[in-house]
């Protein structure tokens, strides 16, 4: 349905060389790995051998390019080409949620947890040839982090000494960031934190060429930390952007990346990358059926095959044994704006989410999802196995009915919402539609490209929208905290929600090193939030890729993108 | 476009012949214009399913089934219930086809009646009073012209937000060029003649002469490009729909049928064959009328 | 000759000047603010006050307009707010495309439609004519993006001839060009038709034929020649046509070209793209149709004077 809304998703892509085992079989991913046969080259195929280099692919993409810069970009599409360009101090192991150093060879905690020092690598160079250094990543912090700039990613880092202040543009300084030498980067924090290390795994987290940016960069909207336009990236990571235009975008091998795999050989395997965005999903499927594409994965807006071609997937056995699929860290659902519109009454909140059939709308998604009742999925710790009587709702018309009567809306009312454009989501929002009309809820439909609908979701401005959210990395708080703490609105707490209480609580749970008191703290505040009805949760996702035969080292990465960098082609060797 | 015959300089009022009376000669006239009366027949057809849909449609058009989709979420074809299958929804097409009507001839009629209005009043008065004034209200109309329809209506819509009242205002508001200037030479020809010039010797004022003299005479090609430009309307705005800036979800109309039935084709071919069908038949309706007329009234335009 | 050309001249700048007062007004009717789009949601409303007087959207109007003017001068279509490119550089890269669709389209309009049309003339009030017409009649009705999915069901999904959509070689050409021409063509023919039925009414006609010239010769050497003048007149009305046509064509082949720039366009609200594609088709169609008439009045003379 690619509506996910996420940030800047884990790189998964870009594996260490420690990780790489037996690079090009990139071992199928995840445990949850529900999948069908062969499809993910699970070493079963050593007769595809050693990685081949070369060759180039071409994929299909549903949505637009909404932004290329690191300290920007927060949304799948531009996630899985960012991804590729840039590097971060650290990353999980491949198909893992373990960390491992990436652009840092080597790095330490403190025992008190407030000092991590990394050692970066000697050899890293930007593809201008700049050298990236402690200083690099350094750059890309004050960007973040500046008040000019309006990262979705602000908050990942004001834990580093002086950096709220600095976002808060009372100091020029961020005072946790030091370079000792130009190999070695300190980051202090003002307290510890549990998951620190994996939000520097965030693309936000990347070298950047300061020099570069200062010199092509928009100068006029940010004096200060100027902004790459959305036609221009300098990074370090396997692929260099080669050309972008509004339907088109070409990457291609960096030649001189540092990383290797087990045979000493040099990545990205692969010399050409292009993606056509095409927002048709019915030709994109034909397109991967008659092997113009390589895959239907990542690339598809974080959900993979698109629901109206998933039926011919699953009736065409040839088609069938080149799917794979996974239950995902992620949540879809319909957010209810709390300081816009009827939605602000909370009575009216509930009704809807009494009168959403979450079933029939996984029936329209071909029945891929499991019903979702809070915002967390399963598959994260934290997970309310509990709920309170008042978090749950059951599809229940009559009980909405009343409750709009209640708000003082005997005969109905009107409601806006807003979505993205692709097919699928367009099918979702007229379920909704026709749910709420049978409860006396008129709803507008207002769709837009990605980007666009975005626009508006962000700037809090959406009464009712349909969003959803695939983690960042698998820890409860970058779903609680970032979605429902007050701080974050509305960018990434699009529905504006806003609860001292529930604030107080994820402030305690953010900082505590005590698991337990931590999973106690997320399970009172998905009571409280679930009973103040800012989301309707509707299904948490099964994501289905489909990949050719003649691709090797394709999977599912737990969380992130398609792992571009050590995914290889050999048409002679055919799985399957 | 059909109207393009009309291009070419008119033929004069006075060499249309008296018209038939129609009802003596029924079946006669049936068998001397069949086009006619099978366009009638198409249009009057149309009209009974738009406005009876309420009462013949075996189900709500926005109600979405559980049974109309297969387990794995697959439109169910036609059948006992969804004589015409299912949609993408579970949604029954015949109630839908038949509600469809309704946006269909609302916005091909009404819009076309902007046009007409609009088109008649400019067309008339610049050739009516010649000069500067034909000059300017020329020059109005070639700009409208330059504008292919479609793509200015897109923009309009895109301007205002997609909405039936909109899609028809804007079809309306822009889609008179061609109107204006069929009337334009047809004035021109008809304001020389002795009996206009005769009003005018009797100090008839101008508006009497441009709307009780002269348009009586010119109606007949007015009423055969009305006609047709219902027709072409009614394309445009299921063109609109298609592209989803027209009618929006849930009302339906057949270009956001046909739109969604893009999204199942492959698997549920029936989502894509009613609604076009219901829109061909439509338009053709419209076409044979307007020919049928053009037949009638103007003899030297006869191919038969 | 001259003096017509130059009126002719004269009122197709009259007309560019309306539509540039159209588009503008367009543009500024447009709710949107265009400062916040250009600067994204996130921005400070600072950085939008500096945006906005940049951009001089905070000049009286008329000025404004002029500036507008000033920029469509210099080749400034204004830039995209959804991907921050020139306007003018998106729809450059979007001409060939559509230029080859257009052609391919209007060439398969006259693929078929002329040979019906001659076919027709010929045989006239006979069984082939009306079943012709009926035919034309239908094609006239057919909406070009039905018409072309049910070619893409049965000739590339059943039947796998041709691709499902997409731009690419001859390959990808044929079924837009076809379902074009079939609902195009009609037009063509039953111009030709009429004009022929005229033409052979001529005296040369009969002439020719009285000295015993056969019934082809005549018809291809004296009639379809005289006969095609309309023909080209209409074509130049149909490159309106055409570019309208070409929008739902590529919408429904998946053709990245100029139509599918302005549909995403209007589905994004990026108010510059819209305009600038709008105007720039309207200007097309006025130079074009500017074109076909002093061409013709330098072919036949007698034009001048109508």
């Amino acid at each position: 349905m690619s509506v996910f809304w996420k940030k800047g998703a884990a790189v998964a892509a870009s594996v260490g060389t420690l990780a790489l085992v037996l690079a090009g079989c990139g071992a199928s991913s995840s445990n949850n790995t529900t999948g069908t046969s062969n499809t993910s080259s699970t070493g079963t195929n050593t007769a595809a051998g050693k990685p081949v280099e070369g060759g180039q692919v071409t994929l299909d993409m549903i949505q637009n390019i909404r932004d290329l810069d690191p300290a920007l970009e927060f949304d799948t599409a531009s996630n899985e080409i960012v991804s590729q360009m840039y590097d971060q101090l650290v990353t999980w192991k491949n198909g893992t949620t373990d960390i491992v150093p990436m652009a840092a060879e080597k790095y330490s905690i403190s025992k008190d947890g407030l000092t991590y020092t990394f050692h970066l690598r000697k050899n890293m160079k930007f593809w201008n040839g700049d050298p990236v250094t402690a200083q690099s990543f350094i750059d890309e912090f004050y960007r973040v982090l500046s008040p000019n700039m309006g990262s979705g990613g602000q908050g990942f880092y004001e834990i580093i000494q002086g950096a709220d202040q600095y976002a808060a543009g009372k100091t020029d300084k961020i005072s946790g960031l030091s370079a000792p030498d130009p190999y070695t980067l300190v980051i202090k924090l003002s307290k510890p934190e549990a998951f620190f290390l994996q939000a520097l795994t965030l693309p936000f987290a990347s070298a950047v060429d300061k020099k570069f940016i200062e010199s092509v960069g928009n100068h006029q909207v940010y004096k200060k930390n100027p902004t790459f336009d959305s036609t221009q990236a300098m990074g370090s990571g396997p692929f260099e952007l080669q050309t972008i235009n509004s339907n088109q975008i070409v990457l291609k091998k960096n030649p001189n990346y540092w990383r290797t795999d087990s045979y000493g050989q040099k990545l990205p395997y692969l010399s050409k990358i292009t993606f056509n965005i095409n927002n048709n999903d019915q030709v994109d499927a034909l397109h991967f059926q008659q092997g113009q594409t390589a895959w239907i994965g990542w690339n598809f807006g974080g959900d993979g095959i698109p629901s109206s071609a998933y039926p011919q997937f699953m009736s065409n056995p040839n088609l069938k044994k080149l799917t794979v699929s996974a239950v995902q860290n992620s949540v879809q659902y319909v957010g209810l704006n709390t300081k816009l519109g009827p939605t602000k009454n909370k009575l009216v909140r509930q009704a809807i989410e009494y009168a959403i059939d979450k079933q029939a709308i996984i029936k329209l998604n071909n029945g891929r999802g499991k019903v979702a009742n809070q915002p967390l999925p399963p598959g994260v710790v934290g997970y309310d196995n509990n709920l309170s009587p008042q978090a749950q709702y059951t599809y229940d018309p009559n009980k909405a009915k009343q409750l709009l009567k209640q708000a003082g809306y005997p005969h109905g009312l009107t409601i806006d919402m807003y979505s993205e454009n692709s097919p699928d989501q367009v099918k979702f929002d007229q379920a909704v539609q026709g749910q709420l009309a049978k409860v006396g809820i008129k709803v507008k439909l207002h769709t837009s490209s990605w980007g666009t609908f975005l626009n508006v979701a962000e700037a809090g401005k959406a009464p009712m929208f349909w969003l959803a959210w695939i983690q960042d990395f698998p820890d409860a708080s970058d779903f609680l905290n970032t979605l429902f703490n007050s701080s974050q609105a509305p960018v990434n707490n699009c529905t504006n929600y806003s609860n001292p209480q529930v604030d107080k609580w994820l402030n305690q749970a953010q900082y505590s090193d005590d698991q337990n008191e931590r999973n106690q703290l997320y399970a009172k505040v998905t009571d409280q939030v679930m009973e103040d009805a800012a989301w309707v949760p509707i299904y948490y996702d099964v994501f289905t890729a489909a990949v050719q035969p003649w691709v090797h080292g394709f999977y599912i990465p737990k969380a992130g993108t398609d792992p571009l960098a050590t995914i290889w082609i050999d048409k002679s060797h055919q799985k399957g | 476009m059909a109207a393009m015959q009309f291009e070419t300089p008119p033929a004069p009022a006075e060499a249309a012949p008296p018209a038939k009376p129609f009802t003596r000669k029924f079946w006669k006239s049936v068998r001397d214009f069949p086009m006619l009366y099978l366009g009638a027949l198409i249009i009057v057809l149309l009209i009974l399913a738009a406005v009876l849909a309420p009462v013949i449609s075996p189900h709500n058009p926005t109600t979405q089934f559980s049974d109309g989709l297969t387990e794995s979420g697959i439109p169910v074809g036609p059948s006992a219930k969804f004589p015409l299958g299912a949609d993408n929804l579970g949604r029954d097409i015949l109630s839908r086809v038949l509600y469809g009507a309704q946006v269909s001839l609302l916005v091909g009629v009404i819009s076309t009646v902007i046009n007409l209005v609009l088109g008649v009043l400019v067309g008339t008065v610049a050739g009516y009073f010649g000069g500067w004034v034909d000059n300017v209200l020329m020059r109005v109309t070639d700009v409208i012209l330059a504008f292919p329809l479609l793509l200015f209506a897109m923009a309009l819509v895109a301007v205002l937000g997609p909405s039936l009242w909109n899609v028809l205002f804007a079809i309306g508001v822009l889609g008179w060029g061609t109107m204006a200037r069929v009337v334009r030479g047809q004035v021109l020809a008809v304001k020389e003649f002795e009996y206009v010039q005769a009003e005018r010797a009797l100090g008839a004022s101008n508006t009497r002469i441009m709307f009780r003299v002269i348009l009586p005479n010119i109606i007949g090609p007015v009423i055969v490009l009305s006609t047709l430009n219902v027709g072409q309307n009614i394309l445009v705005e299921a063109g609109l729909s298609f592209l989803g800036i027209g009618i929006q979800p849930p009302t339906p109309s057949w270009g956001n049928m046909i739109e969604a039935g893009m999204q199942t084709y492959q698997v549920a071919p029936w989502t894509l064959w009613f609604p076009g069908l219901a829109l061909v038949i439509a338009v053709l309706g419209f076409n044979l009328l307007g020919d049928g007329l053009r037949d009638i009234l103007d003899p030297r335009n006869t191919q038969h | 000759m001259y003096a017509y050309i130059l009126r002719r001249l004269f009122s197709a700048v009259i007309v560019l000047f309306g539509i540039s007062v159209v588009t503008f007004l367009l543009i500024y009717a447009i709710p949107a603010d265009p400062a916040r789009m250009i600067a994204g949601p996130k921005a400070p409303e600072s950085v939008v006050l500096t945006i906005r007087h940049q951009l001089g959207l905070d000049q009286p109007l008329p000025l404004q307009y002029i500036h507008y003017v000033w920029r469509l001068l210099h080749g400034d279509l204004g830039t995209s707010y959804t991907y921050n490119l020139p306007v003018a550089t998106m729809i450059v890269q979007r001409l060939w495309p559509t230029a080859e669709l257009a052609l391919g389209c209007w060439l398969a309009e006259l693929i078929i439609g002329i040979p019906l049309g001659i076919y027709t003339a010929r045989h006239a009030r006979r069984l082939g004519d009306y079943i012709v017409s009926a035919l034309a009649l239908i094609g006239i009705s057919l909406p070009l993006f039905w018409l072309g999915l049910l070619l893409l069901y049965w000739l590339a999904y059943q039947v796998p001839i041709f691709p499902l959509g997409g731009f690419g070689g001859l390959r990808y050409l044929i079924l837009p060009s076809l379902t074009y021409g079939i609902t195009g063509a009609a037009y063509y023919t039953r111009l030709l038709k009429s004009s022929m039925l005229e033409v052979m009414q001529q005296d040369y006609v009969r002439t020719a034929r009285a000295k015993g010239a056969g019934e082809s010769r005549v018809t291809f050497r004296h009639v379809v020649r005289n006969a095609l003048i309309p023909v080209v007149t209409f074509a130049g009305i149909d490159f309106s046509y055409l570019l309208t046509g070409v929008v739902l064509v590529e919408a429904t082949f998946n053709w990245n070209g100029f139509g599918s720039l302005a549909y995403t366009a209007i589905q994004n609200l990026d108010v510059p793209v819209i305009m600038g594609t709008v105007l720039l088709v309207a200007v097309a169609v006025v130079l074009f149709n500017l074109i076909v008439d002093i061409l013709y009045s330098v072919i036949d003379p007698r034009i001048r004077y109508s």
